[in-house]
């Protein structure tokens, strides 16, 4: 698996089947690369922007895409830049600005609206105590569930250092939980 | 290597089974796409017709330029374009890349994904019928009219991010703001292409023109923002800032927290925006 690599066409081969046109791309990959981007710690005013750019790099770059890997874990590696960027662009909000996360999609019932929105709050609280690498770890470990190897060849960095730091970020992100559900019991009266 | 808890797992995979854009947002954000690629692709187009579009535009100018439809630098769709080549994000992605586009990607996944949002596929909004065309008041006074058509997630955006409270609650998601209709979608960012590029060539009074039109024929489009603000900057080309200023502080009433923003306070409405 790598994020970039040689162009390769082998017939059959991962993510080589010919398709119809680029918007059945963008239809089939819009939502997981808008919540990767989301999960990776861009900010609500940026993801819209920073989903396009995803896109636009991708269908400039697929002529490099060699099917070694999912497209998934292609675009994945596409977003992980992009919000790295954003992140050395963008340094931590002020503690007064807490982003606000709550489903972009709605359910229909109120009652669930609310629970649903406070279990992605929590969620998403405790990733951001986490650092940009740990939080990127935690996300591909975890959400994604690549195995160490993969996350190795997309961080470039040693299989015992992913190990490692696969550890690390599931470590800080079950304290991270339990001080948010601590501060959000606080807060429900 | 110690796996997360059960406890943890279960909060990660409860949190995030709402996680999902929505279809509104999907249809905005494809249409910017579009313009993006070159706007002369149809929507429905192949890959490498999308590519041959690029292709032209590289030829004329910088990436930059291919991005924002020729626009360049000044692009208003690039702002957040420019700033990623500039940036150098970009680097890399030039002809060479280009050259290979007319392979294919596929849409199939070697591995489902892990935590898919079983929502989405049930939001997923039915394509809309073309928006009719009506008549078209001068454009400064429709552009001025109250935002009947703002899309829900412009409506979260605005709300205050101070005093995050746990239990806040998005609004029900509205259908798309735009037709989701491959054709006119294309048509909307060739449209609003063709406008930039008359911008960027200097011809502001033409630019308007092709911008009162895309309002007359896609009132509620996916690129109305992107619209709203090539209008302020044809304004202010034309040195009718007074008129651009009200049209810029509509913009900023209406959309607080739009990407687009800077983009308004570059040009000769920043001062009044910034009192």
């Amino acid at each position: 698996m790598a994020a970039s690599a040689t162009v390769s066409s082998t017939p059959g081969a991962p993510g080589s089947e010919p398709v119809a046109d680029w918007g059945v791309f963008y239809d089939a990959h819009f939502d997981y690369v808008w919540r990767s981007l989301r999960r990776l710690g861009v900010p609500e005013a940026a993801l819209d922007d920073a989903t396009q750019e995803v896109f636009v790099i991708a269908l400039r770059r697929h002529g490099q895409f060699e099917g070694r890997s999912s497209v998934r874990t292609w675009l994945f590696g596409i977003a992980l830049n992009r919000a790295r960027e954003l992140a050395r662009s963008v340094r931590r909000r002020a503690e007064d600005e807490l982003p606000e996360y709550l489903p972009d999609i709605a359910a229909p019932d109120q009652e669930q609206r609310a629970i649903d929105a406070q279990a992605l709050a929590v969620v998403y609280r405790a990733l951001d105590e986490l650092t940009s690498d740990r939080r990127a770890v935690l996300v591909m470990a975890d959400v994604e569930e690549m195995t160490a190897s993969e996350i190795a060849e997309l961080l470039a960095i040693p299989l015992n250092t992913a190990y490692s730091r696969i550890r690390l970020a599931r470590r800080d992100f079950e304290a991270a939980l339990r001080h948010c559900r601590i501060r959000t019991a606080r807060r429900i009266p | 290597m110690s796996e997360l808890s059960a406890g943890a797992r279960s909060a990660l995979e409860r949190g995030l089974l709402c996680d999902g854009p929505s279809s509104a947002r999907r249809e905005r954000v494809k249409g910017r796409v579009l313009v993006a690629l070159g706007g002369g692709a149809t929507a429905a187009g192949k890959v490498s017709s999308v590519a041959g579009a690029t292709s032209s535009a590289l030829s004329g100018g910088t990436v930059g330029g291919a991005l924002g439809g020729g626009v360049g630098a000044k692009s208003l769709l690039g702002t957040s374009l420019f700033v990623w080549f500039a940036t150098g994000i970009g680097a890399g992605v030039g002809v060479g890349g280009l050259a290979a586009a007319t392979q294919r990607f596929s849409p199939q996944e070697v591995r489902a994904p892990v935590r898919a949002a079983p929502k989405m596929a049930a939001t997923a909004a039915p394509p809309r019928a073309v928006e009719p065309a009506h008549d078209t008041p001068p454009p400064v006074e429709r552009e001025l009219a109250p935002a009947v058509d703002l899309p829900s997630h412009d409506a979260r955006l605005a709300a205050p991010t101070r005093s995050v409270a746990p239990l806040a609650v998005a609004p029900a998601e509205t259908p798309p703001a735009a037709s989701a209709d491959p054709t006119s979608m294309s048509e909307e960012a060739s449209l609003l292409q063709r406008a930039q590029r008359a911008l960027a060539a200097g011809q502001a009074a033409t630019a308007l023109a092709l911008l009162a039109e895309h309002e007359r024929r896609f009132p509620s489009g996916v690129l109305a923002e992107e619209r709203r603000v090539a209008k302020v900057l044809g304004l202010c080309a034309l040195g009718r800032a007074d008129e651009a200023t009200i049209l810029a502080r509509a913009f900023v009433a209406r959309a607080p927290r739009s990407v687009l923003i800077p983009r308004l306070e570059s040009s000769c409405v920043g001062k009044t925006l910034a009192r």
